[in-house]
């Protein structure tokens, strides 16, 4: 990387700028350089005209010189990647999916290291405790954490640019999908590494699983109809007092979640939400949810939000 | 309803917000041109324009636009394909480069193939005049660059109908003029619906204007029949008088009134701003002098 430092030219600068080394802009020419430094060099060749003029004798002709700018140019326009969209194109994602799926600004490593923190912590807890139900903070956090995330990336209010998305031809409803499920496959893998530590023996160590699954359906099948906000608000009180009536100190984990019966009603639950929603995702469609005169009359809304 | 596929159709259009009606029966039609959209503040001008844009459904009413139904999903997809709106305050992912956010507006208008999309991008970028801070950070572009980007966006894949929604809101005198003339440009050979408070921007851009005054349209004509409707209604005095509906001071030193003129009145050229005046302030007031 030192190569690439600019140096203040002799005869004076440039338009305010330090300059690149004859050296530097031979390297440029002459052979490939890393990612960085190149991309260095060619944002100061966009803004300096006397590193331009220096490149002319370098590439021989106007020929070669125009196929340079319009390397250049692309190569400036080239958008920057997140590591999901990287590893998303890597493993043969379409270009234009991999954007649409990673281009959630509320996708944050703080979010996902609060969360991993978080989750950590509910197993250390579960590992130290003596208590039959030290596992049911692990329980209850895993579920209510997948659907805040996938609220964060889906919700109307947390994307500066969901009007666009909102306007625009594309299906809103499987816009939401697609980035829901990013979210709940990065989710479920993260919860799973961490669930291997809970003193539970496999596979009640997974009992969050359904329940996961479930709160993320209740709650996209909500947002077809209201605001991310009271959406996740109503998913985590519902969520809250389902807990509440599944504790159990004799059981172990503490909880009736793990038990069958649980588990199948949960499932039901999230099939339902599933079902619901398949059939209410015209409101992922316009920006005020309402389903454009195809829904019967009784699932209009007549609430709105301002625009962002 | 019958309507041209160049043509927008409304008819009998309302919206509600729980219990606030925000357009009351409206009936409009909108051909090639630029058309603007005059009101108060909480006039409809938002909703109506969020309604044509398909951001919004009303409620009751039917729409034909460019030839489809967008109250039907297929209809509704179709016409976006054919639609640029920018809304009042754009949202723009401040992280984006000016380039990567026209870039995924393109995905967005399923431009799925890599170059054509890009092209697209720097076509448009040329346009608003931001080639040269494409590769900027949308949060360290100043507001009217903003605005440009905005407006870049919505005329992604050259749409017939365009929804600008208070494009000249925040811009300088000479930024307002650069965004005249583009809309001036964009209005050949397109629908083009232009929300604003300046009625200078309607007299310079305008073939049609539409006035909407508490969710009702109260007027659409053309430009010089709005000015019209203050014809022998406005004249200068030393003083404000007292039955006019509205007066100001103007620079020189006189009054400029509007209302019923008193018979030895002077009276003056109305232009757009009179007549609108007028309207508003003839539906605001309890005797309806105007």
């Amino acid at each position: 990387m030192s190569e690439a430092q600019p140096v203040r030219p002799a005869d004076g600068p440039d338009e305010g700028s330090a300059h690149l080394s004859p050296d530097l802009l031979r390297a440029y020419m002459d052979r490939p350089l890393a990612e960085g430094p190149r991309g260095l060099v060619e944002a100061h060749l966009q803004d300096c005209s006397t590193c331009r003029s220096q490149l002319f004798p370098l590439t021989g002709d106007e020929t070669a010189m125009s196929r340079l700018w319009v390397r250049i140019d692309r190569a400036t326009d080239e958008p920057s990647r997140s590591l999901l969209e990287r590893c998303a194109l890597r493993v043969g994602v379409p270009e234009d999916a991999a954007r649409l799926s990673a281009a959630m600004p509320s996708l944050r490593w703080s979010w996902w290291g609060g969360a991993a923190l978080l989750l950590l912590l509910a197993v250390v807890f579960a590992r130290l405790s003596e208590s039959n139900s030290a596992s049911l903070a692990f329980f209850a956090l895993e579920p209510a954490l997948s659907a805040l995330a996938v609220v964060a990336v889906t919700g109307q209010r947390f994307d500066p640019a969901y009007v666009w998305l909102a306007v625009s031809p594309l299906n809103g409803f499987r816009v939401v999908l697609l980035r829901a499920a990013v979210v709940q496959v990065l989710s479920l893998a993260m919860s799973s590494a961490g669930a291997v530590g809970l003193p539970l023996p496999f596979p009640h160590m997974l009992g969050w699983l359904i329940p996961s699954l479930m709160l993320t359906a209740v709650c996209l099948a909500l947002m077809s109809r209201m605001d991310a906000v009271p959406a996740i608000i109503l998913t985590l009180t519902a969520w809250a007092i389902w807990l509440v009536f599944a504790y159990s100190a004799d059981l172990p984990a503490g909880t009736r979640l793990l038990l069958p019966t649980s588990q199948m009603i949960m499932a039901a639950v999230a099939v339902l939400a599933c079902g619901v929603l398949a059939f209410l995702r015209d409101g992922f469609d316009t920006f005020d949810n309402k389903p454009g005169g195809t829904a019967p009359f009784w699932l209009s809304t007549t609430g709105t939000r301002e625009l962002a | 309803m019958e309507s041209t596929t160049s043509q927008v159709t409304l008819a009998d259009v309302s919206v509600r917000y729980g219990h606030h009606i925000a357009l009351k029966d409206v009936s409009l039609t909108l051909g090639q041109g630029v058309t603007g959209l005059l009101g108060p503040n909480g006039a409809g001008k938002t909703t109506l324009l969020r309604t044509l844009a398909t951001a919004s459904t009303p409620d009751t009413g039917t729409l034909s636009m460019l030839g489809h139904d967008p109250l039907t999903p297929t209809g509704r997809q179709a016409l976006r394909r054919r639609l640029g709106y920018l809304p009042q305050n754009p949202g723009l992912p401040s992280h984006f480069t000016a380039f990567e956010f026209i870039d995924y507006v393109g995905i967005l208008k399923e431009i799925s193939d890599r170059e054509s999309r890009r092209a697209e991008a720097r076509r448009v970028l040329e346009a608003v005049g931001l080639t040269a801070d494409r590769s900027k950070r949308i949060r360290k572009l100043s507001g009217g660059m903003r605005q440009r980007v905005g407006l870049a966006a919505a005329i992604v894949g050259n749409p017939e109908l365009l929804v600008l929604d208070e494009p000249t809101v925040g811009l300088d005198p000479e930024q307002r003029l650069r965004f005249r003339e583009l809309i001036a440009e964009l209005g050949e050979g397109r629908t083009v619906l232009l929300s604003t408070h300046q009625t200078e921007d309607v007299a310079a851009l305008c073939h049609k204007v539409v006035v909407l005054d508490q969710g009702t349209l109260k007027f659409q004509g053309t430009p010089s029949e709005l000015a019209l409707l203050a014809h022998g209604r406005v004249w200068s005095s030393r003083e404000r008088s007292p039955g006019a509906l509205a007066a100001w001071r103007t620079g020189v030193g006189t009054f400029r009134n509007i209302g019923v003129a008193p018979a030895d009145a002077v009276t003056v050229e109305p232009t757009i701003e009179d007549g609108y005046l007028l309207l508003l302030e003839g539906a605001h007031t309890p005797t309806g002098a105007a």
